[in-house]
């Protein structure tokens, strides 16, 4: 299949497309075959998760020490309601820019490279993975997983609630791995999509997805996960 | 006070199905459905239907490729059984699934319209997967 092909059948699938340029791989040389660069299709659940965590401080803040000690002239909506609002804004601005100033000390952008985006069950799935690092670090662990996702969303009162559900193929993982800054994390691994797998799915509140992600766990750092979306094709890999 | 229309029996019968009653993509589904009451249903019309529909925490998503309506059925009964024979070829995706909060289910549903009144309906499920 040419390099076009794969572009357009990632573009079809609403996955990543190929860029015109690939920084320091070639297109065409990687593991003798052609490859399509990954882009992560998930933000970042630490971030979402401590956004979440300083909502509730304040809230519970302005619960427990500001309001008890508001007199009858501030306690209109006019005071209340900016309490409430500019809180968590900030909180989240403040979460976010933290985060990623903290990151940008300490990870370069990572290049994703993939045999395909677009599998069939039996399908070889080659990952290069390069993360360049800017000091040298031991990662606690490095977990390489491949996943499929189930996701269901439901009315719940007048809110709606999506809930996810992991299922972990396969899994790579290493502990207590040195990493110098010069070198950054360069691996190369492959999965294979089971006989026995799922394809993709996508209806109305009801998908299937898969998933590669990658996390790196890193001592006094949050955890930096990266999401990488495949299609699994409901065809059978007649040479498997 | 309207009669309540007693349960008739609904029969799905798949030609050619294991026990497992397990098809492929591309297969073609056969069989008939035969609906047996205990007395006389005065009705609207019947439905046959085979398609998938999710079960779980999402709402439900459905999809029936196969349709087939017969507004010229206006009553069941003992003397009058309904039989009626579907063939319908099992597009290739998506496969039957059970997960943790997703369930893809196929089945064949039939359904006896009865004007104001509760329709009567059965539902027969199999699986189509690979």
């Amino acid at each position: 299949m040419s390099l076009r092909a794969y572009d357009e059948l990632a573009q079809h699938a609403g996955l990543s497309s190929l860029p015109s340029s690939l920084p320091s791989l070639s297109k065409d040389s990687f593991l003798g075959k052609m490859v399509v660069m990954a882009a992560p299709s998930r933000s970042n659940k630490v971030l979402r998760n401590i956004i979440i965590t300083g909502c509730f401080i304040w809230v519970g803040f302005l619960f427990f020490s500001v309001f008890p000690n508001l007199d009858d002239n501030n306690s209109s909506p006019l005071v209340i309601f900016p309490l409430f609002c500019i809180g968590p804004f900030v909180i989240m601005v403040g979460v976010v820019g933290g985060y990623s100033l903290l990151m940008s000390t300490l990870f370069g952008i990572p290049q994703t490279l993939m045999s395909s985006v677009i599998l069939k069950r039996g399908d070889a799935l080659q990952i290069h993975y390069i993360q360049p690092i800017k000091r040298n670090v031991t990662l606690k662990s490095m977990a390489f997983s491949l996943v499929l996702q189930e996701s269901a969303t439901y009315d719940q009162g007048s809110s709606t609630v999506t809930v996810t559900h992991d299922h972990v193929i396969d899994q790579r993982l290493d502990s207590d791995v040195a990493i110098s800054s010069d070198t950054g994390i360069d691996h190369q691994l492959t999965f294979t999509i089971p006989d026995d797998a799922m394809h993709s799915f996508e209806a109305y509140r009801n998908t299937l997805e898969w998933y590669v992600k990658v996390k790196l766990d890193i001592a006094n750092f949050p955890d930096y996960q990266k999401d990488y979306k495949i299609k699994v094709l409901a065809e059978v890999n007649d040479e498997s | 006070m309207k009669a309540k229309n007693p349960t008739p029996e609904i029969m799905v019968r798949f030609k050619g199905a294991g026990q497992t009653r397990t098809f492929n993509p591309g297969d073609t589904l056969q069989g008939i459905v035969e609906i047996h009451p205990t007395s006389d249903i005065k009705c609207r019309a019947v439905e046959i239907k085979v398609g998938w529909h999710t079960e779980g925490r999402g709402t439900r998503a459905e999809a029936y490729p196969y349709f087939d309506r017969r507004d010229d059925v206006k009553m069941v009964g003992m003397m009058q059984p309904f039989v009626e024979q579907f063939s319908f070829v099992i597009p290739s995706e998506p496969w039957s699934f059970s997960g943790h909060y997703v369930s893809i289910v196929w089945s064949i549903e039939v359904k006896v319209d009865i004007a104001l009144g509760r329709d009567i309906t059965h539902s027969e499920p199999f699986v189509m997967q690979p």
